[in-house]
């Protein structure tokens, strides 16, 4: 039976599957609660993301820039930079990303949200949903605060 | 032995021309994928009139695609698309386009450059740090 979660994350997946074809970004869903995806910068720069759903909604899933496999995970190399949004240590900070908690990961700026929290967190704003959050991670590398490709490795 | 070697050879030949033979089918359905794509967008452009545009949005509850004047102000097009994808209205909304964030929300469509179709992304204020 399916959990709570793999439901959820299915239906939410939906969506992002119709931007995903109609911008020609690789979506990989590798099972019910992990994909990958490939999203393009605007320097054409092209980064991927594997995507950890686990506990989704009661926690918000895990984004970890990946490489184009999706094998290796939170490696400079394979980070954007350019805001503390695309924060310099490796994570997205955001309430919608669980590494962004230093409960959770080191690296986590925030100490001071509380996980469980997070679709009430004033900065998790309209971002309450798997295509939603992708939307705004494509906004962000196509902006005016993304620098530049990757860190160095 | 020399009959086994070139069994071998033929065997590795076999091997690279089945992979060329991979690589040239998925490189003729992406060509094929390509053509009909653009038959659909000059489908799509053959019915759009002068001085509209067509916008295909990407939004949180997926593709919204509309067609608008181009006179038509971002303050106009944002709540006819938050209506008609069912998002929340309680929300305030930002268009993109590339690197452009289409503010003062005054402007019009044409005034941002927007010509005939335009790919745009629709994204609530304030969803990060």
């Amino acid at each position: 039976m399916a959990t709570a979660a793999e439901l959820t994350v299915a239906e939410e997946l939906v969506p992002l599957r119709e931007i995903a074809v109609s911008r020609g970004w690789n979506l990989k869903e590798l099972d019910p609660l992990h994909f990958h995806i490939a999203l393009p910068a605007k320097d054409k720069t092209v980064f991927y993301l594997f995507v950890d759903c686990e506990n989704y909604k009661a926690q918000p899933p895990a984004w970890h820039w990946c490489d184009a496999g999706g094998a290796l995970t939170d490696r400079a190399a394979d980070r954007p930079k350019g805001s503390g949004f695309l924060h310099p240590n490796g994570v997205i900070c955001a309430p919608w990303n669980r590494l962004a908690y230093k409960t959770v990961d080191s690296r986590g700026p925030h100490d001071n949200w509380t996980i469980g929290n997070w679709l009430q967190n004033s900065s998790t704003g309209g971002c309450t949903t798997l295509a939603h959050i992708v939307l705004r991670i494509f906004v962000e590398i196509n902006g005016p605060r993304f620098a530049s490709a990757r860190l160095a490795a | 032995m020399e009959n086994i070697d070139l069994l071998q050879q033929a065997e590795a030949h076999l091997q690279q021309a089945e992979a060329e033979l991979k690589s040239a089918e998925s490189a003729e359905r992406s060509a094929e994928h390509d053509v009909a794509v653009a038959l659909e967008e000059l489908k799509e452009l053959e019915e759009i009139k002068p001085h509209e545009i067509l916008l295909e949005i990407a939004t949180p509850n997926g593709l919204f695609k509309g067609i608008f004047a181009e006179s038509a102000k971002i303050s106009e097009v944002i709540p006819i698309v938050v209506e008609k994808k069912k998002l929340n209205d309680k929300d305030t909304f930002e268009l993109f386009h590339g690197e452009t964030e289409l503010q003062p929300t005054s402007r019009t469509l044409e005034s941002f450059g927007l010509k005939r179709k335009a790919k745009l992304e629709l994204v609530a204020t304030g969803s990060g740090v």
